[in-house]
């Protein structure tokens, strides 16, 4: 059983000021604030429909997609308010990769796949690309399995659970300093879930990992910290370890113990 | 309830009927479209030579033409068998059939001067005649010349009749010198009147006193030896560069039309392609919602403006400004050709491009986008790596659809194509302008203009049901490509 | 990580930034070309069909008129109105309509039942794939051959009836195909849990929610065929006609006069019909058509509103 040490709060990485999110005039999210560290893991759970997504969506701004989303208040990323105008998007997205809750590898093969980011982003060619592409495979925890055909192979052929690592090795490709994980593991199967928490626990190290759960004993084995949210508010966040075990709010409390959601 | 379960059975019955009319339907096209085809190989191969026997200095020498003052007399006999294996002296007719000759001159003709007969003429009535390609024919010519000439030699020259193409002809034509007057010395005289269909040979001069001597002097043979039969003639000549239907010596060579279609399409797939997909883009990936709900009926509004008013826009906004552009250069009448006909047929098959383009990039899913979004890929990048690899046969699919609806269109190149075959012609740049501009016919128009004159169950009838068939064909295969790529499609996600 | 790639260890983190920023502002600029690009290319698509729209109002405008409308031609066609063209359009359509709606729901009704299990209903989805994008002269080419000539129909309305059946069929099975693909299987499901048979399932149940979509493809594929002349070029039409409203059972073996046919032979004997009539013509043909398709665009509006 892994356990998650509690580190001291390092640097904050992320901290959102009143952010609120409505979809067609609907609010999803109210003025929330959170801040996320450094070289930790932090889960998002709460019931679903609770904003848990909106609120990870809303870090790297990806709710812009959606076209009737309307979004209010502020998210400091490395102290830059993404949501100023004239932010570069391409840039932010560089600094904040993101996996979501179905594997989505493009159409092409492995190395193709991983391989995107870096070519796009950094102009990497031929043996500094290829070694990009192992580190990121090795980092995702994929390498042994892919390579050998690395080239031949597309990423469609993969299981489901290499298909995630995949999606995860392309997002370290493009080397982020934080990683938001949208339910990473709800469309896999058990053995591939461990092998992603393992993954997780081990890129917190290195990283700043945000991972959206409905899995509450998931939430409790890989973050040091968690924020629960319920009806688009946060109701509370905190060291992990402290907010399952004293809950500060009546709500977290019968959420954690089950009495509804 | 038994009534519930015969409305059942009765329902299930006119739906399996339905779709069995499909299959009967597509049978049935192919089938009749081959049935009347076969009129196509009824046709004739008729030819035609003009032979004649003139002075060297005769003021004629420019074309082959009669000389009054030495003459040339021929008779003709039908089949091939005795053509095959004769051996030269066999080939001399008998004496009977030679002297009959003067009386056929003079019957053909209408003249019993034969000072006044006009020889070329004679040969070409002679000739003309239509024959299925298993027959051949074979003629027996008479030279000499007239006491009253004075050249020093005679010459014997011959071309093919105006508007007659030995290489239409599913023949090998041989003129041949079977016997030479007595006392007159000369080489054998063979000649491949297929390599060479003009020119002229010199003869020592020989006369003849008096009418009987007429049948002693040169005796040429003109043979029609047959090649093929007519069903792989017919075929041949199908797939030969000239298209001219109605004159005497009819030739059905379909290559200049449906090089034309082809060009036609490729021109308008061209354009139509970079723009559709440039809008489908736009359509599916930058446009809110709100323009999208405005812009498809927009688009069905296009695709419903019906084909003959597109044409006549083509007469009055492209025709005109092509002739403004390349008039002088090209001396121009009209600004209708290819060109006009090639955009016109971008505008009609923009809407249909764009719609089912925009349907294969829809088709990609989403999760591809938010992906492509979240590794921080513009969405030039995205839309270039990702989604148009991702629906790419989606893609392929809409363009050869669109492929096989350009190649059918018949108003559009009934009225803007100008209406004369020609082959295109790419040898200069000059020559590739004045093939992009300048008039042409395509395969729908030529079926759709000349089916209105056309004699029933003629050949000519029959080539225009084969020109329909070959469309029909050319389109099934890129119908069939085409489905075949959209059924991929619909698995790929 | 055991393996250190050395090419990492050159580029220090905060290279990474620097190698990107560098490559930023092309890659910005070009997707913002390209953007443009493409919103140019879909403004440039509007603007044609307003363009088009435009010349045609122009040109054909003052030429509509009640008489032009009603009456027949005159003096040789090159004056008068265009009615029996109208009136022959018209009753190819409705013709059509009655004979490829029915036919075409079916076949609809057995490509999206029967799916793609056995090898002929492959062969039935080629067959009406291929028949869909089959040219419309070659539809002409057949139904001369076979209505005209082979059951000896002569060029007459059936002629062209039939032959205009055939061509629009296809299009109206792949829309019913479709159109019945939409239906929620938890519909179906609840009707054959109410103890409806497959067929009454079908028929009350998955028909009557598909019906807008099948309808607006029905009306599309008239639409279509009613502004193509290729088709009834040498089965249906005849260039000069006065005909006024006489309908009857030989109707049925006589020539139609209609828009589309009137208008290419206008153009092939050009000065016997005057510019400014062939306009009108062009005009009320594009009317004729937009209005079915308008009415298509409103079922299919009417008909979201009511299950969204």
């Amino acid at each position: 059983m892994m356990t998650a040490a509690v580190a001291t709060p390092a640097k904050t990485a992320i901290r959102t000021e009143g952010l609120s999110v409505s979809y067609n005039g609907k609010p999803a999210l109210k003025s929330v604030n959170i801040e996320f560290y450094e070289n930790t893991v932090t889960a998002l759970i709460g019931p679903s429909g609770c904003g848990k997504s909106t609120l990870l969506r809303a870090l790297n701004r990806m709710n812009d997609r959606i076209p009737d989303a309307v979004t209010q208040g502020k998210v400091f990323v490395n102290g830059i308010n993404i949501y100023d105008r004239g932010v570069n998007l391409t840039r932010l997205r560089r600094e904040v990769g993101m996996v979501f809750q179905k594997p989505n590898p493009f159409p092409m093969t492995i190395f193709e796949n991983v391989a995107l980011g870096p070519r796009l982003h950094y102009g990497l060619r031929g043996r500094a690309l290829e070694e990009v592409v192992e580190d990121a495979l090795r980092k995702a925890a994929l390498w042994d399995e892919v390579k050998d055909d690395l080239k031949k192979k597309s990423g469609l052929a993969l299981s489901g659970g290499q298909q995630q690592r995949l999606c995860i090795a392309r997002m370290l490709a493009v080397q982020p300093r934080i990683l938001l994980m949208d339910e990473p593991c709800s469309a896999l199967d058990p053995i591939s879930t461990q092998k992603i928490e393992e993954l997780i626990v081990e890129l917190g190290k290195q990283y700043t990992v945000i991972v959206v759960t409905h899995n509450l004993q998931q939430a409790a084995r890989i973050s040091q910290y968690t924020g629960f949210l319920m009806y688009g508010e946060l109701i509370e966040w905190g060291e992990t370890r402290q907010l399952f075990e004293r809950p500060q709010r009546q709500e977290t409390e019968d959420y954690i113990r089950g009495r509804f959601g | 309830m038994w009534r519930i379960r015969l409305l059942d059975h009765l329902v299930q019955a006119a739906t399996w009927m339905a779709g069995g009319l499909l299959i009967l339907t597509i049978v049935a096209v192919f089938y009749y479209l081959l049935a009347e085809s076969r009129y196509a190989f009824t046709r004739k191969f008729p030819y035609g030579f003009r032979i004649a026997l003139q002075s060297p200095d005769s003021e004629y020498r420019d074309e082959v033409s009669m000389d009054p003052t030495a003459s040339l007399l021929a008779t003709h006999r039908e089949g091939t068998d005795e053509l095959d294996d004769a051996e030269d002296a066999t080939r001399l007719p008998p004496h009977e059939e030679l002297a009959s000759m003067q009386s056929l001159v003079t019957a053909t003709a209408q003249t019993s001067d034969p000072a006044q007969l006009r020889a070329d003429e004679l040969f070409r009535d002679c000739m003309r005649a239509p024959k299925t390609a298993e027959q051949g024919e074979r003629f027996l010519l008479l030279a000499f010349a007239m006491p009253s000439y004075t050249g020093k030699t005679m010459e014997l020259a011959w071309e093919p009749d105006v508007a007659f193409e030995p290489e239409f002809a599913p023949y090998e034509f041989r003129l041949r010198l079977l016997r030479a007057p007595k006392g007159i010395s000369i080489e054998p005289i063979e000649i491949n009147l297929n390599q060479q269909p003009r020119g002229r040979i010199t003869l020592p001069v020989w006369k003849a006193h008096s009418q009987q001597e007429w049948l002693n002097g040169y005796l040429f043979e003109l043979e029609a030896r047959p090649t093929t039969t007519t069903t792989v003639a017919t075929l041949q000549q199908f797939f030969k560069p000239d298209w001219a239907p109605t004159i005497l010596y009819a030739r059905f060579g379909m290559l200049p039309l449906l090089l034309s279609t082809l060009l036609i399409t490729l021109l308008a797939i061209t354009f139509a392609t970079p723009l559709g997909l440039a809008a489908a883009v736009y359509l599916s990936e930058q446009a809110s919602p709100r323009i999208r709900e405005w812009f498809k009926p927009i688009l069905e509004i296009l695709a419903a403006i019906p084909t003959v008013v597109l044409g006549y826009f083509g007469v009055v906004l492209v025709a005109p400004a092509l002739q403004k552009l390349f008039g002088e250069a090209l001396q121009l009448t009209s600004g209708r050709g290819l060109l006009a006909t090639a955009l016109m047929m971008t505008v009609f098959i923009l809407p249909t491009v764009i719609s089912l383009s925009e349907d294969a990039l829809r088709a990609v899913p989403n999760s591809l986008r938010e992906g492509a979004e979240a590794l921080g890929l513009t969405l030039a990048e995205c839309v270039r790596l990702i989604l148009l690899p991702a629906a790419k046969s989606g893609l392929i699919a809409a363009v050869l659809l669109a492929i096989a609806r350009v190649m059918g269109e018949t108003m559009i190149v009934w009225i803007l194509s100008g209406g004369t075959p020609v082959m295109p012609d790419f040898s200069s740049p000059s020559a590739a302008l004045a093939t992009l501009v300048k008039p042409t016919r395509a395969i729908p128009d030529t079926i759709a203009i000349e089916m209105g004159n056309v004699e029933f169950e003629s050949p000519h009838y029959g080539h225009l049901f084969l020109l329909g068939l070959t469309l029909f064909v050319l389109t099934l295969f890129i119908n069939l490509l085409g489905f075949a790529y959209r059924k991929r499609a619909q698995l790929q996600f | 990580m055991e393996v250190q790639a050395t090419y990492l260890e050159r580029v220090r983190a905060g290279e990474w930034e620097a190698l990107a920023a560098r490559r930023d502002k092309a890659r910005l600029r070009k997707n913002a070309l390209s953007s443009a690009l493409f919103g140019g290319v879909g403004a440039f698509t509007i603007l044609l069909v307003f363009l088009l729209l435009a010349v045609i109002v122009y040109k054909g405008a003052p030429t509509i008129s009640w008489e032009f409308l009603s009456q027949p031609p005159k003096e040789g066609m090159s004056a008068g109105g265009i009615w029996p063209m109208i009136r022959g359009s018209l009753l190819l359509m409705l013709g059509t309509f009655l004979l490829a709606t029915p036919i075409g729901i079916f076949g609809g009704v057995c490509l999206a039942e029967y799916g793609e299990r056995s090898r002929i209903m492959r062969l039935m989805h080629a067959s009406v794939a291929a028949l869909a994008g089959t040219p419309p002269i070659v539809y002409g080419l057949f139904g001369l051959a076979i209505f005209v000539l082979k059951f000896k129909l002569g060029v007459s309305l059936l002629s062209g009836w039939l032959t205009l059946t055939l061509f629009s069929l296809p299009v109206i099975v792949l829309t019913t195909e479709s159109a019945l693909k939409t239906v929620p299987s938890a519909l179906i499901d609840g009707g054959l849990a109410l103890g409806l048979s497959r067929w009454q399932t079908l028929w009350r149940i998955a028909l009557p929610y598909a019906m807008p979509g099948i309808m607006t493809g029905v009306i599309l594929s008239l639409g279509r065929a009613a502004g193509e002349a290729t088709p009834v070029l040498f089965t249906a039409s005849i260039y000069y006609s006065t005909a006024q409203l006489t309908l009857g059972w030989e109707t049925l073996r006589q020539p139609v006069a209609n828009l589309p046919y009137y208008l290419a032979e206008g153009y092939r004997q050009p000065g016997v019909v005057p510019d400014h009539l062939i306009w009108g013509a062009c005009l009320t043909l594009i009317v004729l058509v937009l209005l079915m398709n308008a009415a298509a665009i409103l079922i299919r509006t009417c008909a979201r509103r009511r299950y969204l």
